[in-house]
């Protein structure tokens, strides 16, 4: 165990842990920030999607030994009281169906935009192809994404 | 007549040369290899290729990239351990991806040959030999 100071949704934390411990695990267990989903835990369904610095990252593989100085957004901190485009576009919308995936592809959604903020058809395809819905919402995800852009014209 | 024929082999030529030059098998196979990077590989080692410091090692112009076997056993085994790329210290973990024979080709030339990569063509008949190969050092996730 050893103290690590991170940077969580603007605030300046301090946690006890051993370095190798995964990012998600830091924000679910020692700071229950539980917004963030537990899917595969290999990095491969993308239900614990956050942003380090501004980046979409899977926090389920990330060792929090290796955040330093980089600021980590979760969904709880993506917007105070969810007024952020893609998450009003996506209660508009009526994405969720069970919903557990939503917190990643919000996150997703919320960093592709921020990269692209008019993606096309295949950006959008592209880049949230490592998050898996298993209900199988792609088509209002795609809709909610295209309500967003727009949105923040 | 001899026009029209003259005209129809100009035609032909054209057609097949456009063809041709979209279908050598690297650039179709990096083609296909963009795709396959930006569903499974994207996420972690990012759009640029620059990967996460500390965690998911660059695939930025590295001759990490040489050895085949050792690519192919790391796309389908994954990875443990410390790692060093440029000079970075890298020490993450990486799940063995469930990926076909062609498309761990195609990944294999798209990553070799992007953000100042150069390499030869990767061809699928190699991957299965290479996942039967012993790369030292090597350890799987």
């Amino acid at each position: 165990m050893s103290m690590i100071n991170l940077k969580v949704n603007g605030k300046e934390i301090e946690v006890d842990v051993d370095p190798s411990t995964p990012v998600l695990w830091v924000l679910r267990d020692h700071l229950n920030l539980i917004g963030t989903k537990y899917g595969c835990g290999v990095g491969s369904c993308g239900a614990c999607t956050i942003h380090l610095n501004g980046r979409a990252l899977k926090s389920c593989q990330l060792p929090v030994s290796a955040v330093g100085k980089q600021e980590i957004t979760t969904i709880e901190g993506l917007s105070e009281n969810g007024s952020h485009p893609v998450q009003k576009a996506w209660l508009d919308t009526d994405v969720a169906q069970c919903g557990y995936c939503q917190t990643g592809q919000i996150m997703a959604a919320a960093a592709l935009l921020k990269a692209k903020p008019h993606p096309t058809d295949e950006d959008i395809d592209n880049y949230m192809s490592g998050n898996i819905c298993r209900c199988g919402t792609y088509v209002r995800i795609k809709e909610a994404i295209k309500t967003a852009a727009k949105s923040s014209n | 007549m001899q026009k029209f024929i003259v005209l129809i082999i100009l035609l032909i030529v054209a057609i097949s040369s456009q063809s041709f030059y979209q279908n050598t098998p690297l650039a179709a196979s990096i083609k296909n290899g963009q795709s396959v990077y930006a569903t499974y590989c994207m996420s972690c080692h990012m759009e640029d290729g620059n990967g996460v410091e500390g965690a998911f090692p660059s695939l930025v112009k590295t001759n990490h990239l040489n050895d085949k076997n050792k690519l192919v056993k790391i796309i389908l085994q994954g990875m443990r351990g410390q790692t060093v790329v440029n000079g970075i210290t890298y020490n993450g973990e990486m799940a063995g991806l469930n990926l076909t024979d062609q498309e761990v080709a195609d990944v294999i030339n798209f990553i070799r040959n992007s953000w100042g990569n150069k390499a030869t063509a990767m061809k699928i008949t190699e991957v299965a030999p290479a996942k039967k190969s012993v790369v030292k050092g090597y350890q799987a996730f």
